[in-house]
């Protein structure tokens, strides 16, 4: 399915910029794509970084790129869409849900959220979905131990990106 | 020039490039050596797997036939409740008027007596909402999700033993001020109770 959707995006391409060759279409697309990198970090009470992963996704203006992490007691989906405002900035659109579980017998949290930024090509941004301040975090409570769930995210062109 | 796009070469393969772009393809194949190799590699990886003999999974499709046949299902009495009625068709269109009634009235007096602009839920905001499930576990909640169609392209598996908790509203922040975020922990204090107890140091 994904290799018939680039199939018809290769030839949507070639039919809208009316380009002959298929060479000019491919060549078309790579100036529009875009490409997606996130770094998903775990900090420890806000500082020091315990875990982290680097993902790297290609895409172009108006798609989304989708990360699920899930974890022991906790599953987040963020969705990164990014629309050219013009040729050097866009909008950067972070949407979010994150499932919370506590111990056995504990209720599930879950929230939502749709966040909206204005970035520029290869400025960084970070999506908290689990708040960003490790605010009120006893010292004393070894189960969470100020863990927190960073998402940094970067849009550059794809072709700089292939380079 | 070969394309640099293999999952091009991978649909021509498949048979999933429609005309005419599927004969430019092919005149392009038989101009480029190095197209028609690097399409060449791919149909004999595609041979190899399809060479290979399927697996025989009869013996582990009695099992779990067997198994589900063991489980106990069995043919339930039908409740009372379950019974079919015959209800006449003026009776049925009357009561069901009734309460059609009776469901406007209800929504048009509690429309007007409580629903203020301040009091609708902010378009693109945040909603909190507490899920009390019981005794559901994490792996059931994953298998919600997923037959709900929620699966994103990147799945990432967290460490285990690492668990968390809502910390504040999720937010987007430039990178740049993220790190002059500072964080605020507080020792974890008893909550004084009012009682002759004299006051804690």
């Amino acid at each position: 399915m994904k290799r018939l959707s680039a199939v018809v995006l290769i030839c949507a391409a070639a039919l809208t910029a009316g380009a002959d060759d298929l060479e000019e279409a491919l060549r078309l697309l790579s100036q529009q794509a875009l490409s997606v990198n996130i770094v998903a970090r775990i900090t420890e009470n806000g500082q020091e970084t315990v875990w982290n992963m680097e993902v790297s996704r290609v895409t172009i203006a108006g798609r989304a790129v989708v990360l699920r992490l899930d974890g022991s007691n906790v599953v987040v989906v963020v969705q990164f869409t990014p629309y050219r405002e013009n040729a050097d900035e866009l909008l950067l659109v972070a949407q979010g849900q994150t499932w919370v579980g506590g111990t056995a017998g504990e209720e599930v949290k879950y929230r939502t959220s749709f966040k909206s930024m204005p970035v520029t090509l290869g400025e960084s941004v970070v999506f908290f979905p689990l708040g960003a301040r490790v605010d009120g975090i006893a010292l004393e409570d070894d189960e969470y131990a100020g863990f927190n769930i960073e998402l940094e995210v970067q849009v550059v062109p794809y072709q700089t990106a292939a380079e | 020039m070969c394309p640099d796009e293999k999952e091009l070469l991978s649909a021509y393969l498949d048979g999933e490039v429609p005309s005419p772009w599927k004969e430019r393809l092919e005149a392009r194949l038989q101009e480029s050596p190095e197209c028609a190799a690097e399409l060449e590699q791919l149909a004999a990886v595609s041979a190899y797997l399809h060479a290979e003999p399927e697996p025989d999974y009869a013996a582990s499709q009695r099992a779990v036939w067997k198994r589900l046949a063991n489980s106990g299902l069995q043919h339930r009495p039908q409740p009372l409740w379950g019974r079919r009625v015959a209800i006449p068709l003026p009776l049925a269109a009357a009561v069901a008027s009734l309460l059609l009634l009776l469901s406007a009235a209800l929504v048009w007096h509690g429309g007007r007596a409580t629903v203020s602009p301040a009091d609708l839920p902010i378009a693109g905001g945040e909603i909190d909402l507490t899920i009390r499930m019981g005794d559901v576990s994490v792996d059931e909640l994953l298998r919600i999700i997923n037959e709900s169609e929620t699966i994103g392209e990147v799945t990432v598996q967290l460490p285990e033993g690492a668990r968390f908790r809502f910390l504040g509203e999720p937010q987007l922040i430039r990178a740049a001020e993220s790190r002059a975020l500072e964080p605020v922990l507080v020792p974890h204090v008893e909550p004084y109770l009012e009682s002759d107890a004299p006051l804690p140091d």
